[in-house]
């Protein structure tokens, strides 16, 4: 049997409970945030903030949730022994809530549009919130890795968000930018964003390995 | 599979040697008993490929080879000294979950976890949350999970660790009566847990074999060793180095020991020895092998 076959997404997402819920409900409350002020001033600046603050870190949500149960109470000795591959156990389950975080974000954007008066380049707009995303995706995989514990992506996040805010804006990950700019120095932005978090992706898959096979470490 | 051959297993830690030229043949109900740190969970994790060895190899009648660790994977259950997790989900869906990674098929999924629920006596608690069980039910499910695929080898890593007494004699009888069909490796550091399900057994202590065979013949091999005699609190001094157990009977104690020179004062009548005699017999007295 594939490693493919064996992907029981039902039980995944029932086993992390409420918690499950928590990025669309926090997607539907920025949407409602960006609807209700669409007509103000500086609002394609605003809407891409909420986007960029309160939407794409919690790429990291689900990655981070789908090994709280495994690692919390040292259970990967189990998991280990039964038939499953690294690949499995790692990159497929995350990139399966990876893909729902995207499909998320453009039910988000799809509506967006339909309200916007202006016109917005929707695969764009999903290029670049998906590629923020990915890089919270990463972080939060390849932090779980090391650190087994839930808590440590969530804050590491937290605490880069909070330190970018404060910073006063400087582009890193974020764009700080409109919904409707399309640059260079954004696209730049974007794609070092994809390199970042496909780094962060090989890394942790390496370290998952790692764990594998040194099951005391 | 009715043997598993383990020869000359050697397993380092970076330059530590944590196992050194294992030998036994598992069969029957089996149990790996020594005291903590003696590489009995190292030991498991071998026999399940979660690690593999340093050195030596592992296999089974000619039909399995311990190099293939996708085919061990497949024929061995394990039950690991934790087994938490899943609390939000169901008994039943834990089951399916993890039987959909040991590979068994759709059309055998259903027969195959109503199975293991009759033959671990949890079927009426099939739809219970895994956070609602109790410390016995949660074994049972975890051996629930352990029997998915119907395995050749089952390895129990302290099997009743945390259980209530009542508990630990129920869980006693399902591993005996799962032992009938199948071989069952229990790794204890309880001397009862062993002697209540196994016929043979394997005594390790810092990293080999101190003893291996038959219980009733490892047990016969001592016979007339272990004596019994009731002595005061200053008597019982003299002899701290031979003594097995004590029981505290009003002023007096009930002293189990194997005698030596010291011992030879006192007039100990013979006993039946037990398994903890044994152990405790070998721990001080046994050559590793």
């Amino acid at each position: 049997m594939s490693d493919l076959n064996k992907l029981n997404i039902r039980f995944e997402i029932h086993n992390m409970g409420l918690s499950f819920f928590i990025p669309i409900f926090t997607t539907l409350i920025t949407s409602i945030y960006v609807g209700t002020t669409i007509h103000e001033e500086g609002w394609e600046y605003n809407a891409a903030l909420a986007f960029e603050y309160l939407v794409c870190p919690f790429a990291a949500w689900w990655v981070s949730y789908l090994y709280y149960d495994t690692f919390e109470d040292n259970n990967e000795e189990l998991l280990i022994s039964l038939p499953i591959s690294t690949k499995y156990f790692g990159i497929f389950r995350s990139a399966v809530f990876f893909l729902f975080f995207l499909l998320l974000l453009a039910i988000q954007l799809y509506v967006l549009n339909i309200i916007s008066e202006i016109p917005l380049n929707i695969p764009f707009l999903l290029f670049r919130f998906a590629s923020q995303g990915f890089v919270y995706a990463g972080l939060a995989f390849v932090l779980m890795m090391l650190f087994k514990n839930i808590m440590v992506p969530i804050l590491a996040i937290v605490v880069f968000l909070s330190i970018s805010f404060f910073s006063g804006g400087r582009p890193f990950v974020l764009t700080f930018s409109p919904l409707t700019q399309i640059d260079g120095e954004v696209f730049a932005i974007l794609w070092s964003n994809i390199i970042i978090g496909f780094l962060f992706f090989v890394l942790g898959h390496l370290l998952l390995k790692f764990r594998m096979r040194n099951i005391n470490s | 599979m009715k043997i598993i051959h383990v020869k000359n297993i050697q397993k380092r830690f970076n330059k530590e040697l944590v196992l050194n030229d294992i030998n036994f043949d598992i069969k029957g109900s089996f149990g790996l008993l020594g005291p903590n740190g003696a590489g009995k969970t190292t030991l498991i994790r071998i026999l399940c490929s979660i690690i593999q060895p340093t050195n030596g190899e592992i296999y089974a009648d000619n039909q399995l080879n311990w190099k293939d660790s996708n085919a061990v994977k497949s024929n061995v259950g394990y039950l690991p000294q934790t087994f938490s997790f899943f609390k939000n989900a169901s008994v039943y869906r834990v089951l399916e979950y993890i039987a959909k990674l040991k590979g068994i098929s759709k059309s055998e999924l259903t027969n195959e976890i109503t199975q293991v629920l009759e033959e671990t006596n949890l079927m009426l608690q099939k739809d219970k949350k895994v956070k609602q069980l109790s410390g016995g039910m949660l074994r049972r499910l975890g051996i629930a999970q352990a029997l998915l695929g119907n395995p050749n080898l089952l390895i129990v890593d302290e099997p009743t660790v945390g259980l209530d007494i009542e508990e630990r004699v129920r869980f006693r009888q399902l591993l005996r009566k799962l032992g009938k069909d199948r071989i069952v490796l229990i790794s204890s550091h309880i001397v009862e847990d062993i002697e209540n399900t196994c016929d043979h057994i394997c005594i390790l202590k810092e990293g080999k074999v101190v003893v291996t065979g038959e219980l009733n013949d490892l047990l016969a091999s001592i016979d007339g060793k272990v004596k019994e005699v009731f002595l005061s609190s200053e008597q019982l001094n003299t002899l701290s180095n031979e003594i097995i157990s004590i029981k505290e009977l009003g002023s007096e104690y009930k002293v189990r020991y194997v005698p030596s020179n010291n011992s030879n004062l006192f007039q100990g009548t013979s006993v039946s020895p037990t398994l903890e005699d044994f152990y405790v017999y070998n721990m001080n007295h046994g050559d590793i092998q």
